[in-house]
């Protein structure tokens, strides 16, 4: 092909475009952010420079992770472009901070933007049911942080629908991702109970996915209570502060998920020893009961004895008093005459009648009978 | 697939249930024996459940175009 072609301006300028299409589709540039300006809240202008050359990108508001300040460095993923009348720009694709200092300048600025809005109020806190039926779980299948959770959950707890979206937790793609995957679960006709959202550790660039904007607004809106654990416990995304619980790691996450089945069976032996123990002690009662019941029957039994004995001793006092053996010893004499006599008027003069005494008897004839 | 909150929670519901009424001063022996023995048939079962259940993990495909 001949060096030396020959175009009117907007043929070059389509030639050229065809070229870097074909070329460059996408690029990736790194540099320092200046002259950052959002126009008519929609359109975003800047420039990314290094000590040698600037480069100028434009794009929207719904491409930057948050808000951006110069002195940043970014890594800005995009489309290069040789506009008719504005010349060379890189469209924006997609833009990440890049370096601990531009990472934490990015989550800092996004954070006091959202935290204006109230996304991280303590009141809009939800408790997460306790334990679950269903849990959403928004991972990448193939990391540490999907076995870590799904190893201690299955220790944990059991019975449990788990509804796990694989998506990618670092990387271009992976902001939208997991945003869509929030929302599709939020869309089920049978949503779970709780949405976990979670990764491992890692750089601050790969664990950024979590302070982008789309993702913190996504995980705030979520009509599903979330549980969002990132990184290590020293690493705090914006997604953890917009999430109804944050947890320290993905094991961490299923601890406070769910019970600890291993304990609750340990402590039903207390429960056996509770039924045990109350149930002995209502027999020691009743027993106390029926002792109690006992005396007082022994003791009413003791009385009606005593009373009996008491009663009989009456009786024999009075069947002694009345024993005519002890009338005739207290000087008396008994008087029969075929039978005995109780009155003077039974008797008539003549009658022989015997009278006893307590030695012994005599035979008398009435001679005279006197009525009082 | 059996619901073990919904089992664990019921259980653990009549349990509760069950002390509480084995505190009733004027609760009766015969009463009492037989809520005893229904007790620890509660707790076998509270212990089977937990020790039974196992966690169903189902895989929901992303609906864009999916992992790169």
């Amino acid at each position: 092909m001949s060096s030396d072609l020959a175009f009117g301006v907007s043929e070059f300028v389509a030639y050229v475009n065809q070229t870097l299409e074909y070329a460059y589709s996408n690029v990736t540039v790194t540099g320092e952010l200046v002259n950052f300006k959002v126009s008519k809240n929609r359109w975003v202008y800047f420039d990314v420079k290094d000590d040698e050359a600037v480069v100028r990108c434009f794009g929207t508001v719904y491409q930057l992770p948050g808000p951006l300040q110069d002195g940043m460095l970014l890594a800005v993923r995009a489309t290069p472009r040789l506009h008719n009348q504005y010349g060379f720009s890189l469209n924006i694709l997609s833009i990440q901070p890049v370096g601990e200092g531009s990472i934490k300048k990015a989550a800092a600025l996004l954070e006091t933007k959202l935290a204006a809005e109230g996304l991280f109020d303590s009141d809009r806190k939800r408790a997460l049911p306790y334990p679950p039926a269903s849990i959403g779980l928004i991972a990448s299948a193939e990391s540490a942080a999907y076995h870590d959770f799904c190893k201690v959950i299955n220790a944990r707890w059991g019975g449990l629908e788990i509804i796990h979206i694989d998506v990618q937790v670092q990387g271009d793609s992976a902001p939208a991702q997991i945003v869509t995957a929030i929302e599709q679960c939020n869309q089920l006709p049978l949503p779970p109970e709780v949405l976990v959202i979670t990764r491992g550790g890692g750089s601050p660039e790969d664990l950024q996915t979590f302070s982008t904007e789309q993702v913190t607004r996504a995980v705030a809106a979520s009509r599903i209570p979330t549980l969002v654990a990132i990184g290590h416990e020293i690493d705090i995304s914006l997604s953890e502060l917009a999430a109804d619980v944050r947890a320290s790691t993905p094991s961490n996450a299923a601890e406070l998920l769910v019970p600890d089945r291993k304990a609750l069976v340990a402590g039903l032996s207390t429960y056996r020893t509770q039924l045990a123990r109350r149930t002995f002690q209502i027999l020691e009662n009743a027993k106390q009961g029926l002792v109690g019941a006992r005396s007082v029957l022994f003791d009413m039994a003791e009385r009606a004895a005593v009373h009996t004995r008491h009663q009989l001793t009456v009786k024999r006092q009075l069947l002694r008093a009345f024993d005519p053996e002890s009338v005739l010893q207290r000087g008396y004499a008994l008087i029969h005459k075929e039978g005995v006599i109780m009155q003077s008027r039974d008797l008539i003069v003549g009658d022989v009648i015997t009278v006893d005494f307590v030695d012994g008897a005599v035979d008398a004839r009435v001679t005279d009978v006197r009525i009082k | 697939m059996p619901n073990m909150k919904k089992d664990y929670l019921s259980l653990s519901t009549r349990l509760d249930e069950i002390l509480a009424a084995l505190q009733r001063p004027d609760i009766h022996v015969d009463e009492a024996v037989t809520l005893y023995e229904q007790g620890l048939l509660v707790v076998d079962q509270l212990e089977e459940t937990l020790n039974q259940a196992e966690n169903r993990i189902s895989q929901l495909k992303l609906k864009t175009s999916g992992k790169e």
